[in-house]
């Protein structure tokens, strides 16, 4: 297609003027992403027609639920139940290569956040996309995964935030007493200095909603995660797209 | 050529640099997506309590192996998966290398099967950070061992199934599973106890 592009455009190889030029800078822009798409992709959880569900099972440990600021009598739990600012959700699957090779790296992430004395206010949690209980177990023992982990056998609770391709981290602030996505990224940081100081830059990135939306979602009390717009700095399309169901609320909304 | 070019290719350069630095993707596997298929695509042909079909195959790391070198030495795990470089397949035995001690203690052995050849098999596995299990190839004649077990799909690829057989070479437990999907590692160690209780 790109070829093609360029093929079609005889004249733009002997342009002279500034047109020409602007034309050059718009086929090597064309050619640039397309060289950026990616056709990998590592291998997929299980497809499944299940609905989208966004609560976990609450951990069995009472470490773990005093980790996560549960009571020791939920037995399941959504996000906003989580007593922190930021929240890190690790995203991987057990037979899953790439997740292996990389769980280290979420590991030194969270001893570094508990080093720096911020693990009151950042959690980290893992989610097993397409696995078992025993599953994740076996994730979390052979790679001694400090933090809850949580199977997602069906990918429901996944499925909330889109098409997650594993490893994948998604990154949360609470803003209005919910948790929204200011970060994601399908892979897992391999620096974790860095990746804290990523954290720590969009948690407090400011979240600019359009007014308008604003109004609106609060109107119709569906404040919790509202479609974002993230100022500055974002991921690569500057805009975070809306997953199925907070599409759903803002066409609801209009 | 205008400055103006030059400088959007250096731009462009840089940020495409910084990108690539930031989100590494060099281990991910260039998965062929097949889409959804018919979750099962065959007739089994043994069932449990038969004795298992002996074969000889070649294996990615060299010569042949045979299922009845086990015979009366260990229990044996046969894990047929359709094909290399697909995407449940790629998300099923990269699991099992990380609970080799779950087939230790069973005393058994996986063995694993797919009907590419030899080749292809070691790219893959190689790949995924290579197996500790015996990877075999079933090309040529193609299928043979999976037709054998009738798990020989229409379109020439094997089924996800795993077959226990235990020391005695008697088939102990059989999951032809939804090839869409992949078997819960729940149910192949219940099945491991009860070959080994």
């Amino acid at each position: 297609m790109t070829n093609h592009g360029i093929n079609s455009n005889d004249g733009l190889r002997n342009a002279r003027c500034g047109a020409s030029a602007v034309r050059h800078s718009f086929v090597i822009c064309l050619l640039f992403f397309t060289m950026l798409v990616r056709s990998g992709e590592c291998a997929s959880p299980p497809p499944t027609s299940t609905p989208a569900d966004n609560r976990l099972p609450a951990p069995q440990t009472e470490s773990e639920r005093k980790y996560l600021g549960l009571s020791s009598t939920v037995e399941r739990f959504s996000l906003d139940n989580v007593q922190a600012d930021i929240l890190v959700l690790d995203f991987f699957d057990m037979y899953c290569h790439v997740c292996q090779n990389r769980a280290r790296h979420m590991n030194e992430f969270y001893q570094l956040v508990q080093s720096r004395g911020l693990s009151g206010r950042v959690r980290v949690l893992g989610v097993g996309v397409g696995d078992t209980p025993k599953e994740v177990a076996v994730f979390k023992e052979k790679f001694g995964l400090p933090f809850p982990v949580f199977p997602d056998r069906t990918g429901s609770f996944s499925r909330q935030f889109g098409k997650i391709r594993v490893p994948n981290v998604i990154v949360f602030k609470r803003r209005l007493g919910h948790f929204e996505v200011v970060y994601q990224e399908s892979s897992l940081p391999d620096n974790p200095e860095q990746f804290l100081a990523k954290v720590l830059s969009y948690a407090t990135t400011k979240i600019s909603l359009p007014a308008q939306e604003t109004a609106k979602c609060i109107d119709n009390g569906t404040s919790k995660r509202c479609p974002i717009v993230l100022s500055g700095q974002g991921d690569i399309n500057g805009k975070r797209k809306l997953n199925p169901s907070e599409q759903e609320r803002h066409e609801a909304s209009k | 050529m205008k400055p103006v070019v030059y400088l959007t290719i250096l731009g462009l350069l840089a940020i495409a640099a910084a990108m690539l630095a930031e989100q590494p993707d060099s281990d991910r596997l260039p998965i062929y997506d097949v889409g959804h298929l018919k979750p099962v695509d065959s007739q089994l042909k043994v069932k449990v309590g038969d004795k298992a079909p002996d074969f000889t195959l070649r294996a990615v790391k060299g010569g042949e192996v045979s299922l009845k070198d086990f015979r009366g030495k260990k229990n044996v795990v046969i894990s047929f998966v359709p094909a290399a470089f697909t995407p449940v397949c790629s998300a099923q035995w990269p699991g099992y290398n990380l609970v080799k001690d779950i087939f230790d203690q069973h005393d058994a052995v996986l063995l694993g099967i797919t009907v590419d050849n030899v080749a292809s098999l070691y790219a893959w596995t190689q790949e995924m950070g290579g197996m500790w299990f015996d990877v075999l190839s079933d090309f040529y004649p193609h299928g043979q061992s999976a037709s054998k077990y009738g798990v020989l799909r229409s379109d020439g690829t094997a089924e996800r199934a795993l077959f226990v057989i235990d020391k005695n070479g008697v088939v102990r437990y059989i999951d032809v599973h939804d090839i869409n999907e992949r078997p819960p590692l729940e149910d192949l160690v219940s099945a491991l106890d009860e070959v080994t209780k």
